[in-house]
């Protein structure tokens, strides 16, 4: 069978997916993170996690128009599933539900 | 700013890339590179190129496009594959046979032939330090002209070499000895043997050579001059289970006289070592024999001297430092003679494979190596065109399978997959039972070359030599016919239109190769049995048949030997099947006496040639039955005549002596002395027909302590040599009696001419069967196909043995055209190979002829088998289901 887990790289991705809805496509996905994640990545990282996941069915893909910036080569773009949803909401869940059986007690820094 | 993203970068993508993620790649690349380059164009570049190689993934790459995106479906085609072609293989159990068998063959004798090879390049390896040991060959010039190189030097030439290059790290020399060795187990139980295998060493060989150790220190072993190193076996022999350390055994005979205490025992002589001893004893004994303390060092060269350089030393920076290392050590004594002398460096792991030099025995040349590797690829090649033939032959068979398929949607790359994993299926099958044949075919080779031959399948090079003939095996005969099988047409092969199709000429042109190989090894083998049959039964000029030889008393001093034999020549003299007894110091084909410096008297010293110088009683002419052509035989009554030499024909033109009857006026100064000449014979073959005849000289003794030769009574043979026996034993109490026959010791020169033979025969033999085995598959198909055609010719009137000649020609064509190859090649082949031999066969006409119809009549009969049984078959029969 399938791997169905989502790594953490991964959810990033697909959660950027998600936030950019109908303009999700490689560059728009690594600009984005950059900007929110304040550091670099690499064009293929993003390439092979997209593929893994529309492989595992948390997303799919259309392509867009050719435009000129791209040497003639169409956009790919990607949508979340509903499947990849679930998923991510697993993931939130599973999370929230951990972060609230920290203690609430204050931390020394 | 540049728009374009790098040129070379974007072509490799495109080419590695899979098409339906190229979009999506390039396209976000580009995007990138065009943002990138506002900023900095270079980096941009860097930046694209360094990302373009991050997609070299299985992912991404055309190359695994199948098996990634179609996994679930690419294991059910594979099951599929293996499915079909096990069908195939029942299917058509003959052919399957046939490939499989032939190819099993092939391979099987490439795996010897590689074994033998591996064998024969690993002598002396398991030295430690073989890489920085030297044997030292000198090479003789005179009047500017090189004598053949040898192997022998004077005992003073290791120490000077030591002392004087400081790239020597120490010397070894040795020195071949044969002794009667005994030991005294107890009261009367003494084990006596004649030991011919003795080396005296200086006591560094155990520290130069590694040899494994059974018992004792061996870097110290020799260091005690009454020390003595046996093998294994040589201790077993004496002193059976005992432990043989400190027991005391005693040597009689040779210069190592004396009693001797066992300090090690080592295993026996690996088969790959150029030395053969049993024994080993310090070299001092020798050393203080009377013949070298006369010596000054330089004088006897019957010493092989071995260095072993210094770490950082280089062969070439030590050989660089020999021309003026002659000029001061050696070439002094030669300044008279016009002479001077060369030494070089033989590398220990070279000496195997280096035939030619005198006193090296058992050598292989590397071009024979090459040429046996050169079969190995040729019987390889023979089977793999066997199933490249076989496959495109069933093409016909095979096109409705592949027109179907593609007729379903069956692209062409699958249909090459589908028949090259059949290839590989086959090829793997035959390489397995290929290592079945080749471990029962491996002691046959054994026994030829006399050795023992395993394979180890520790060794991981055998792995990989299996695993490569597999790969490259399935990849050579299996990407033709992948091609030719997968490239028909749907509909042409669905109509039913079964023409030959251009496979057929290159099938010809194959199956011509095939039997042009098979005839050059057929004829090979059949020259070199030619040859050396021819130099068995050549008439050497000497009386060869029921010649008894016995080795003389070794264990008693000289004169007591000449006195006892003395006695023994006139007893035996008188036994019935007697017919003639003499004693010598040599017997024919077991070498000479002296290698003498020789020239006329009343010549310069200049004008020495060198000649072999054997002593033999007034007896030994008659008894060889030697014909003379001018002069006389010694005459034990006269005096003059003991001291004079008698001297072969070619001795006349070496020394110039003009005819034979002026030489009988002449007088040769052999070594130091004058002899004059009373004798001149005709030309005999002392040794090997291999070398051509040389001056060989006979001086008179009254009698010749080492050898013993009778010639005997055919018919009663055994009871002589029992009677020989009893006279030596009670004559000469102690001492082994030991007996060969002169023919057979003779004919044991040609060993290695033997051995070629041999496995030249071997492989000639297994090639031809591949091609028959090919060539038959071949005709019953052919037949097969032409079923039909017989049948409506039969139906017409055509004779049976019509239609087999009809079928028969093409093939018979085939071997034909092959022959008309294979002729000057195998001609240039032999008489290249029969140049080595001075006296040799002619080239007749049978010897080419003879293989073309040998092959001729085995092709044939292949052949009409499969014809034959299409020609009788009821023509009803085929044509009744049109």
């Amino acid at each position: 069978m399938k791997d169905q887990s989502l790594g953490e790289f991964e959810e990033l991705v697909l959660l950027m997916v998600a936030a950019l809805h109908d303009e999700a496509y490689g560059v728009a996905i690594l600009e984005s993170l950059e900007t929110r994640m304040e550091r670099k990545y690499n064009i293929s990282a993003i390439h092979v996690a997209l593929k893994r996941m529309e492989d595992k069915g948390f997303i799919k893909s259309h392509f867009g128009g050719i435009t000129e910036e791209r040497g003639g080569r169409r956009k790919k773009f990607y949508v979340i599933t509903a499947y990849g949803k679930k998923v991510l909401d697993q993931q939130y869940e599973l999370r929230t539900e951990l972060y609230q059986l920290i203690p609430k007690i204050s931390f020394s820094s | 700013m540049n728009a374009a993203p790098p040129k070379y970068a974007l072509k490799f993508l495109r080419w590695f890339c899979r098409e339906d993620c190229l979009d999506e790649i390039e396209g976000d690349l580009t995007e990138l590179y065009k943002k990138h380059c506002l900023e900095s164009s270079s980096r941009a570049r860097w930046k694209f190129a360094g990302t373009v190689i991050r997609y070299l993934r299985p992912e991404y790459m055309k190359l695994f496009q199948r098996s990634r995106s179609h996994s679930l479906i690419n294991i059910s085609m594979i099951q599929n594959y293996f499915t079909l072609a096990f069908r195939n293989l029942r299917k058509r159990a003959t052919f399957s046979f046939i490939n499989i068998f032939g190819l099993a063959m092939g391979v099987c004798a490439c795996l010897v032939i590689l074994k033998y090879i591996d064998f024969e390049t690993s002598y002396d390896t398991f030295n430690v330090n073989a890489a920085s040991l030297y044997r030292i060959n000198r090479t003789f010039i005179q009047n500017e002209e090189r004598k053949s190189p040898n192997v022998m030097t004077t005992y003073g030439l290791g120490p000077a070499l030591a002392t004087d290059l400081p790239e020597v790290k120490r010397y070894i020399r040795t020195h071949t000895e044969h002794s009667v060795v005994t030991y005294e187990a107890g009261e009367s139980n003494a084990k006596v043997f004649h030991e011919e295998n003795i080396l005296a060493v200086d006591s560094s060989f155990l520290r130069a050579f590694t040899f494994k150790a059974l018992a004792g220190n061996l870097p110290t072993a020799l260091d005690q001059a009454n020390a003595i190193v046996l093998t294994q076996s040589v201790a077993r022999k004496y002193f059976g289970a005992a432990d043989p350390i400190g027991k005391t055994m005693t040597l009689i005979g040779g210069r190592v006289n004396g009693s001797y205490t066992v300090s090690a025992v080592l295993e026996d002589i690996p088969q790959n070592s150029h030395f053969k001893f049993d024994i080993l004893v310090p070299l001092y004994a020798i050393l203080q024999s009377e013949q070298y303390q006369n010596d000054d060092g330089w004088a006897w060269n019957n010493f092989i001297t071995y260095i072993q350089l210094n770490d950082g030393a280089s062969q070439r920076t030590a050989e660089q430092k020999f021309p003026d290392f002659c000029k001061r050590r050696l070439d002094p004594k030669w300044k008279d003679y016009n002479a001077h002398m060369e030494l070089n460096l033989q590398p220990l792991r070279d000496i195997h494979l280096h035939p030619g030099l005198r006193g090296d025995v058992e050598t292989v040349s590397r071009g024979t190596l090459y040429f046996f590797g050169m079969i190995a690829v040729f019987i390889v090649l023979i089977a793999w065109i066997n199933y490249i033939n076989l496959s495109t032959a069933r093409a016909m068979e095979r096109a409705r399978e592949v027109g179907i398929k593609k007729a379903i949607g069956a692209f062409r790359s699958e249909l090459i997959t589908q028949f090259l994993f059949e290839s590989v299926l086959i090829n793997f099958i035959s390489t397995l039972l290929a290592v079945g044949l080749a471990i029962t075919l491996l002691p046959i080779l054994g026994d030829i070359i006399g050795k023992e031959l395993t394979f180890q399948f520790s060794d991981v090079r055998l792995w990989f030599a299996l695993a490569g003939l597999s790969i490259v095996g399935a990849l050579a005969s299996g990407i033709y016919p992948a091609f030719v099988l997968s490239s028909f047409r749907i509909t042409k092969v669905l109509k039913g239109n079964g023409s030959e199709g251009r496979g057929f000429s290159l099938r010809k042109a194959l199956v011509v190769f095939q039997f042009a190989a098979s005839l050059i090894l057929i004829t090979g083998t059949f020259v070199v049995y030619r040859q050396i049959h021819f130099m068995q039964s050549q008439d050497k000029g000497l009386q060869m048949d029921q010649m008894l030889v016995l080795s003389g008393p070794g264990t008693l001093p000289w004169k007591t030997a000449q006195q006892k034999l003395e006695i023994l020549k006139d007893e035996v003299r008188k036994m019935p099947g007697v017919k003639a007894i003499a004693t010598s110091g040599a017997v024919p084909g077991g070498g000479h006496n002296w290698g003498a410096d020789i020239r006329k008297s009343g010549t310069p010293v200049t004008e020495i040639k060198s000649g072999s110088v054997v002593w033999v009683d007034p007896d030994f002419i008659p008894t060889y039955n030697i014909t003379f052509i001018a002069g006389k035989n010694f005459d034990p009554q006269v005096k003059s005549d003991m001291e004079s030499v008698i001297i072969n024909e070619a001795s006349l033109a070496a020394f110039g002596l003009g005819t034979a009857e002026q030489a009988l006026k002449e007088q040769l100064i052999i070594g130091e002395d004058t002899a004059s000449i009373i004798g001149v014979l005709k030309n005999y073959n002392w040794s090997s027909l291999k070398s051509d005849y040389t001056p060989f000289l006979f001086l008179a003794d009254t009698i010749a302590t080492t050898k013993i030769s009778i010639h005997v009574a055919a018919h009663t043979i055994p009871a002589t040599i029992e009677a020989i026996d009893e006279r030596y034993k009670t004559l000469i109490p102690g001492e082994p009696f030991e007996y060969t026959f002169v023919d057979d010791s003779f004919n044991r020169q040609y060993k290695s001419d033997q051995q070629f033979g041999s496995i030249f025969g071997l492989f000639a033999t297994l090639a031809v069967a591949i091609s028959c085995l090919g060539l038959w598959g071949l005709a019953s198909f052919t037949t097969s196909q032409k079923m039909k055609e017989i049948g409506i010719r039969k139906v017409l009137g055509a004779s049976i043995s019509g239609i087999v000649i009809l079928l028969l020609r093409q093939f018979l064509q085939l071997v034909l055209v092959a022959s008309f190859i294979a002729l000057p090649l195998s001609w240039y082949g032999i008489n290249t190979w029969l140049q080595g031999f001075a006296f040799h066969i002619g080239l007749h006409w049978d010897l080419f002829v003879l293989p073309i119809a040998i092959l001729m009549l085995i092709a044939f009969l292949t052949v009409s088998m499969q014809v034959v049984k299409g020609a009788i078959t009821n023509p009803a029969k085929i044509l009744r289901s049109e």
